[in-house]
């Protein structure tokens, strides 16, 4: 109950922030056609959708974009990820789930984890980071009954280690459709349990049938989708970022602003604020993965940014799937920009007043 | 023999095609023509293309993965459920029905899966499979057909750093086997081989260059004095479709073909020719490939298709060739390589 008002807490601070209306997060749910939601009767986008209305998304204030493929494998996926990132991004987030079209298939596990992780490099490069997530297991009485169980679970080891390898997030979704029959899934009768969270084939009959127990229904995808939202909620929120330079008096109007990452890194996306006399005068988003080194992060203002003379403070807030973090601690700077009286005129240095 | 339910349809064998709606599909050619199955629930239609069609009913969890036209009709190979793993099944069928064939001896593994139909000359000599406790731990066996019956499996490939999956096997002209498949060698997947000369298996060997990225899904088949093999690679980027000959006693890379994504590429020989076909997503499309009976390259055909369901190839008498889909056929334009 506390992760779900911290959420709500975060998500209406995000929805009150006018300024902020174009930096809406954006999650990516990318996977096959369990991502896309087939066989969901209720048409509500599968997961995806599910999840959209889970996190309280509106416009300005967050969107999970579902881009699912029907019938892809991870193979396929290392190239369809390059359109989605460049025409449908920038995302801050991507929930990958895919591989049950290659275990249908002849792929060894290990391909398919290599797959999987060549996808989320290629969303890290552009900034997005990766949630991963097992993939659910077969309808025992579909068309390859329980035989590819061994096959889902491997592959659930090989996320979960890829996830711990390059500092992702998991979310396990394997068994979450029929959670009672944790752990031993083999061997006992969970008939109930499939049939009411699984699409079947009933003969002559339209969708959610038609299906040889391949995809989930809307039960199903309601029980995906709280099981991604209580995933994302587990992940801790990015501690606070420490502001390294400019301080004190500084004597350009377009300062680089450095800052030491927080222990342990957390935050995928950074806003910085920078506030004067008269006003904020700086409000912007900047991406982590553009703009942060291993221990340390730096961004200049562009011109329409310029600060002209006066005292100002800066202050970070660092955002990841989980939310937004606590600020930093103010820190003062003075701007003195060349002009009539700075330091030296009253002096007779007549250097100093060269107009150079 | 135990007889399977069957049912013969000797009629609109094209017409029946357009009304199926399951994806896996099979084809397959050969002197004694040209063969498409495809599953559709629990049965398996099995037709000749251009004849009649007979649908099979498959045992319970049953899949096909292998197709091959025999002297007398045909053979399909898959595998089914087997106490806690998976064992497998052969299927001979023709005009007077489908019998299922008695299997190589089983071991203490698991699963039994992926088979390989081996056959020269329209004749069954031998069966490869994938064998193993766990999907990782797979090994590759093989058996050969004497008169009637299987002789003693054969190890041809020991369990490995990982998981060997998806083999593929073709009988030479001078009458040894080749088989090739995906092996995961601690880095990652790489397509071997090993030929059976003699009843014996040479030690299995990369088929390319060693490297560093994924090698998938290879399919093989006889060309004139050699084998032609074609399977997926990872270039840095995404996976596109290599080709090598097997000539002389040894492999050489041919080509690297396709757009972003390629892969699964298929194999298929016909009296006179060969062709590959294969996937990609961008473009979006499917790519066949006409060479000749010693594996050359001599025309390609590039087929715009939203859709990632494999269409079976028609090879029409008049010379117009075209891809089939349940929704309907597109025809292939074809056009020269220089």
């Amino acid at each position: 109950m506390k992760r779900a008002l911290a959420l709500f807490i975060v998500l209406w601070g995000l929805a009150s922030g006018a300024s902020l209306e174009a930096q809406a997060f954006r999650w990516l749910a990318f996977g096959d056609s369990i991502t896309l939601g087939h066989y969901d009767f209720a048409e509500l986008g599968g997961y995806p959708g599910r999840l959209h209305d889970l996190l309280g998304c509106s416009p300005g204030v967050c969107e999970v974009f579902n881009a699912g493929k029907g019938g892809e494998k991870t193979y396929q996926a290392v190239t369809r990820i390059d359109s989605v990132l460049n025409n449908d991004g920038p995302f801050d987030v991507m929930m990958l789930m895919e591989g049950t079209n290659d275990i249908f298939g002849e792929y060894s596990v290990e391909s398919m984890v290599n797959n999987l992780r060549i996808i989320a490099l290629k969303a890290r490069l552009q900034g997005t980071e990766t949630v991963h997530a097992s993939i659910i297991w077969y309808h025992p009485d579909g068309e390859y009954g329980t035989t590819k169980d061994d096959e889902v679970e491997a592959l659930r080891d090989g996320v979960e280690d890829l996830s711990i390898t390059y500092s992702h997030y998991f979310v396990d979704i394997w068994d979450v459709l029929c959670p009672e029959s944790h752990p031993d899934v083999h061997g006992h009768n969970q008939d109930q349990c499939f049939d009411r969270h699984y699409s079947d084939v009933c003969p002559g009959t339209p969708p959610p049938c038609g299906d040889n127990r391949g995809h989930p229904i809307g039960w199903g995808y309601d029980m995906m989708a709280a099981a991604f939202r209580n995933g994302l909620l587990a992940v801790p929120i990015p501690g606070v970022a420490t502001p390294v330079a400019p301080m004190g008096t500084i004597f350009e109007g377009l300062p680089r602003f450095t800052w030491d990452l927080e222990s342990p890194v957390r935050a995928t996306w950074y806003r910085l604020v920078v506030e004067g006399d008269a006003g904020v005068e700086v409000d912007k988003w900047i991406k982590a993965a553009y703009s942060c080194g291993p221990s340390s992060c730096s961004h200049g203002l562009t011109i329409p940014e310029e600060l002209s003379n006066g005292d100002y403070v800066w202050r970070l807030q660092g955002r990841n799937p989980a939310g937004l973090g606590p600020w930093s601690e103010d820190t003062s700077i003075t701007v003195v920009l060349e002009g009539l009286f700075f330091d030296g005129f009253e002096s007779g240095d007549t250097g100093a007043w060269s107009g150079n | 023999m135990q007889r399977v339910s069957a049912i013969l349809l000797s009629f609109a064998g094209s017409a029946l095609l357009a009304t199926l709606s399951i994806a896996e599909v099979l084809q397959s050619a050969g002197q004694a023509g040209n063969l498409w199955a495809k599953r559709d629930g629990a049965e398996l239609h099995v037709g000749k293309v251009g004849g009649g069609e007979i649908r099979v009913e498959l045992p319970p969890g049953a899949s096909i993965r292998d197709l091959e036209p025999t002297a007398k009709g045909w053979l399909a190979a898959g595998r089914l459920p087997s106490g806690d793993g998976t064992d497998l099944l052969l299927i001979e069928g023709g005009e007077e029905g489908a019998d299922l064939l008695p299997v190589p001896q089983r071991g203490s593994a698991r699963y039994r899966g992926q088979p390989v139909l081996l056959l020269d000359n329209g004749h069954l000599t031998g069966l490869a499979w994938a064998a193993g406790q766990g999907p990782r731990e797979l090994e590759i066996w093989a058996a050969a057909w004497q008169d009637g019956d299987w002789g003693p499996p054969e190890l041809v490939s020991a369990k490995g750093p990982g998981s060997q999956v998806a083999p593929a096997g073709a009988v030479l002209e001078d009458g040894s086997w080749l088989l090739t498949w995906a092996a995961y060698d601690g880095e990652d997947d790489e397509i071997v081989a090993s030929r059976r000369i003699g009843g014996r298996w040479t030690h299995p060997e990369r088929i390319h260059t060693a490297n560093e990225v994924p090698d998938l899904t290879p399919d093989v088949v006889r060309i004139d004095g050699g084998a032609l093999a074609a399977w997926s690679w990872f270039d840095g980027n995404d996976y596109r479709v290599k080709i090598a000959r097997w000539l002389g006693g040894r492999w050489s890379l041919a080509h690297v073909l396709g757009g972003k994504g390629s892969g699964e590429p298929g194999l298929m020989r016909t009296d006179d020719r060969v062709l590959l076909l294969f996937q990609s997503v961008v473009p979006m499309a499917w790519t066949a490939m006409d060479l000749d009976r010693a594996g050359i390259e001599r025309r390609t055909a590039i087929v715009p298709v939203e859709s990632y369901e494999r269409p079976l190839l028609l090879l029409e008498a008049t010379g117009v060739d075209v891809l089939r889909w349940p929704t309907g056929d597109r025809l292939l334009e074809w056009r020269d390589l220089p």
